[in-house]
């Protein structure tokens, strides 16, 4: 699949003069009356992750002074980064449970809201006098507009968090017993694992749930019939190594996105550009910020992590 | 000779992963199991064993260098037949069962109703009344002579059968409350409208959407939200225009 096509895609309703994109539209959840005004804290989840109804945020703000504040904008900036470093990377990456959590959040707020829309429009259409109809009717085709870039820039969201979903399940398939040895070297419990990191507890669930059919399946009709010192199926002594382990040194293209992607903080040096020093064997390289490269994946994965370079 | 048989099972899953590839029809996806090659390679693996317990003791009890040298090399390519052939099966098996997971994630109803009944129907997005149902049962009864689109469980062994039914049930499960929204089964083409349209290619009774009742009837066209419809086009009931 081609990932410029797809952001061609995602950037289109945000070209629409009139339109409002995904990210405007989840602010105006907040505040229905008021559909312009986008300030940036409009809803709050407590430190213990559970939601507050939006209605009422203001209350609860006052009420609780260590709240996590959302930035939907910056959310949805940073899922299209995470999707994209997931699909091109040969290896599982971290997997960001909050942030996720947030996404997840803001998609069923919209649809709630869209829901509200369109329940909205049907009673002004029908319930209003001769006077004010007319101005309802042009209003209502406004608004259809707006509600349709709505409802398919949500459609456009969920698709990328199914396509991140997917991709890290198969990634999970593909390196079932890898992972199985990576999480049973660090001897980390279930609940141990989702701290670390890096998959979430759905993901160990099917991990384990499917590793285990599949070691069934293959016991049944394979393996119980062998040798006993051939009943492994991970061993590597042999011929070829059985385990599939992700391929490290594959070449990826980075974008060096640096320290300060947004703002030019450091005026003074802003002529001379930073740099990350890379090492290829004895060789030194460095990375210009702004730059892109095309690299293998170990020698840069500390920056990938660090969220200074990002995968194209 | 030891290992030709393996060899024969390595092309046939070769010429199914290029039949996949090439050939878009439901049917083509999997092929029969080789059951007869499964077997007979199981029978010469024990045969195998059998060799390899004979020689080992052989070895155990052999006190002449020279013999004991020769046994061992005996015993060493003994073994490793009996490696390739394993890592053989696994190939074969695990290439299949692969085929049979992204079959679940594509067509997770058209599997679950090939196999007993309607079961699948449970996990529509939209509802499909009786009709539908019975329009099943027909499909099964007459298997594939009529419907080369209906996927044939016979193809898969027992314990294959046995696998892909749990597999489903796995990703029905996954689906459950944190990606409620999601809909993790849905297509992984990128959505570029809200609203499509599509004919209808088997008749599939009622369907209840947001926008009222539809009545899909063969050869019909309606203009519908595509999120709706989305399992619909899975299954081939309708056909994107």
């Amino acid at each position: 699949m081609d990932i410029d096509d797809i952001l061609a895609d995602l950037d289109d309703t945000t070209n629409i003069p009139t339109s409002s994109s995904f990210n405007t539209s989840v602010f105006s959840i907040n505040n229905n009356n008021n559909d312009s005004s986008i300030t940036e804290e409009n809803s709050i989840l407590t430190e213990d992750d559970t939601l507050i109804g939006h209605h009422n945020n203001n209350t609860h703000k006052t009420d609780n002074n260590t709240t996590i504040t959302f930035h939907p904008e910056k959310d949805y900036q940073e899922l299209i980064t995470t999707w994209r470093n997931e699909r091109m990377a040969p290896e599982i990456l971290h997997y960001p449970d909050n942030l996720i959590k947030r996404i997840l959040y803001y998609v069923e707020q919209q649809i709630e809201y869209i829901e509200y829309l369109s329940l909205g429009f049907d009673n002004d259409s029908t319930s209003t006098d001769n006077n004010a109809n007319r101005n309802v009717n042009t209003m209502y085709k406004d608004k259809k507009l707006s509600l349709l870039c709505m409802e398919a820039e949500l459609e456009r969201v969920k698709f990328v968090i199914r396509s991140y979903i997917r991709c890290r399940l198969s990634k999970i398939d593909r390196f079932a017993i890898y992972l199985h040895q990576l999480i049973n070297l660090d001897d980390i419990g279930n609940d141990e694992l989702s701290k670390s990191g890096l998959v979430s507890r759905t993901e160990y669930m099917y991990l384990v749930k499917h590793s285990e059919l599949l070691l069934n399946h293959l016991h049944n009709t394979v393996l119980k019939h062998m040798h006993e010192n051939l009943q492994a199926i991970d061993d590597n002594n042999g011929s070829i190594d059985m385990v599939t382990k992700p391929q490290l040194d594959n070449f990826v293209f980075i974008f060096v996105r640096g320290r300060n992607q947004n703002t030019n903080d450091n005026n003074n040096k802003k002529d001379k550009k930073e740099t990350y020093v890379v090492h290829i064997d004895d060789e030194e390289i460095d990375l210009v910020t702004g730059g892109i490269y095309i690299i293998r994946y170990n020698v840069i994965k500390k920056y990938l992590e660090e969220g200074l370079v990002v995968l194209l | 000779m030891y290992g030709d048989l393996s060899n024969k099972l390595i092309l046939e899953a070769k010429r199914a992963k290029q039949l996949r590839e090439t050939s878009t029809s439901l049917a083509s996806q999997l092929t029969p199991y080789q059951e007869t090659f499964v077997r007979n390679i199981l029978k010469e693996v024990e045969q195998l064993k059998q060799n390899a317990i004979f020689l080992h003791e052989e070895i155990v009890n052999e006190t002449d260098p020279m013999q004991l040298k020769m046994k061992k090399c005996q015993y060493y390519v003994n073994f490793f037949a009996m490696e390739r052939n394993k890592r053989c099966l696994l190939a074969y098996h695990k290439d299949r069962s692969d085929t049979m997971d992204s079959l679940c994630w594509d067509q997770q109803n058209l599997i679950l109703n090939g196999g007993n009944g309607n079961k699948g129907n449970k996990h529509d997005a939209t509802t499909l009344d009786n009709n539908n149902n019975n329009d099943d049962n027909d499909n099964d009864n007459n298997s594939n002579n009529i419907d080369n689109e209906t996927f044939d469980i016979n193809n898969l062994s027992h314990e294959e059968q046995v696998y892909i039914r749990e597999y489903s049930k796995l990703i029905t499960s996954l689906n459950g409350d944190e990606f409620a929204d999601i809909d993790l089964n849905g297509s992984l083409v990128p959505p570029s409208e809200v609203f499509i349209d599509v004919r209808v290619l088997k008749d599939a009774g009622e369907i209840q959407t947001e926008y009222g009742v539809f009545n899909l009837i063969k050869d019909s066209q309606f203009f519908v939200r595509q999120s709706d419809v989305e399992r619909l086009i899975q299954q081939g009931y309708l056909k994107k225009i």
